[in-house]
């Protein structure tokens, strides 16, 4: 009997090596292709992980271009409004300044500005070219070219054009040579003084203090 | 049993399992082969996955960042609507004052 279980440990021996072979390889065999598989998300990250850091680059620049050119629109949209209410305070001005030509402090004014107008313009033989209503008034033109010539030093005349101009107020003095004129326009007036106005005006019209006017 | 049957037993039992051993390592070749075109086919199935993966990702971010960029720009241009309705109530409450100044300064070329 003894020799019966040396044949049966000699067979189960070597059935057991064969699958501890087999399992051994088996194992192998699994590493191998998990090995692989890793290699290959490596090689996968490495290759498209600039791909990646450039695509999270644009993504800022994206934002950023957006956000720049929104501040910026918002900005150009900020200031034109702005101007367009500046404008209207301007374009208000003109209806003021039509309804101040229909006063007696109007013709006052106007006085002035032709005496100033004609210094300027240094006296002489001078041409008045005023709209249509205020070349029909009574002006003291007289007296007004004698004190030009006090200032100026040269006798001064004047003559009221018949060219007449379309304008809310003001008078426009041409020489005789017609080389010098000044414009004295109220439109030119206000067109002149604007620049230097609106930053006041500016801060008027924008102040969210009632007070501070 | 006799000595020589006992030997002869023995010795088949030795030829059975020098067999299964060549059996065995046969099948082990067959298993490594067989292993190697597997991880082959699996690097480059992992590979393409891996790629397409990060190809969409990159996708998504940019897209992403379409949206936020959108999103921004609306937000900053609602701002602004709200800024330019506050200045036009405040030019409309104060109008008549600015009116008022830049009049005078125009007239006051006559004092």
């Amino acid at each position: 009997m003894e020799h019966q279980k040396l044949i049966e440990r000699i067979s189960k021996g070597g059935e057991q090596e064969a699958e501890n072979i087999l399992a051994e390889a088996r194992q192998k065999a699994f590493r191998i292709i998990e090995e692989k598989r890793e290699e290959a998300r490596r090689k996968a990250w490495e290759e498209m992980g600039k791909a990646v850091r450039d695509a999270e680059a644009e993504a800022r620049r994206i934002i950023e271009a957006a956000s720049f050119d929104g501040r910026r629109k918002a900005h150009l949209a900020t200031i034109q409004e702005k101007q367009k209410l500046l404008d209207q305070v301007f374009e208000e001005v003109k209806n003021k300044l039509r309804e101040f030509g229909k006063t007696s402090k109007y013709d006052q004014f106007l006085q002035t500005a032709i005496k100033r107008s004609s210094i300027v313009a240094g006296g002489g033989e001078l041409e008045l070219l005023m709209n249509k209503q205020d070349a029909m008034k009574d002006l003291p033109l007289r007296r007004i070219a004698e004190e030009v010539a006090e200032i100026t030093g040269r006798n001064t005349t004047f003559k009221v054009s018949n060219e007449k101009l379309e304008t809310i107020g003001g008078v426009m003095i041409r020489t005789a040579d017609g080389k010098a004129v000044v414009d004295s326009r109220l439109e030119s007036i206000i067109d002149r003084k604007r620049r230097e106005l609106e930053p006041e005006i500016a801060r008027i019209l924008f102040s969210e203090d009632t007070k501070q006017k | 049993m006799s000595i020589d049957k006992v030997l002869k037993q023995i010795l088949e039992a030795e030829r059975y399992a020098e067999h299964r051993l060549s059996e065995v390592t046969r099948e082990v070749e067959k298993i490594q082969e067989q292993a190697t075109t597997q991880a082959m086919d699996e690097y480059d199935k992992t590979y393409e996955s891996a790629k397409r993966e990060l190809e969409t990702k990159v996708e998504e971010i940019l897209r992403d960042a379409k949206t936020t960029a959108e999103k921004e720009s609306e937000r900053i241009v609602a701002q602004a609507d709200v800024e330019i309705s506050k200045l036009k109530k405040l030019a409309q409450r104060n109008m008549k004052d600015a009116v008022e100044k830049a009049f005078e300064a125009v007239v006051s070329i006559g004092d």
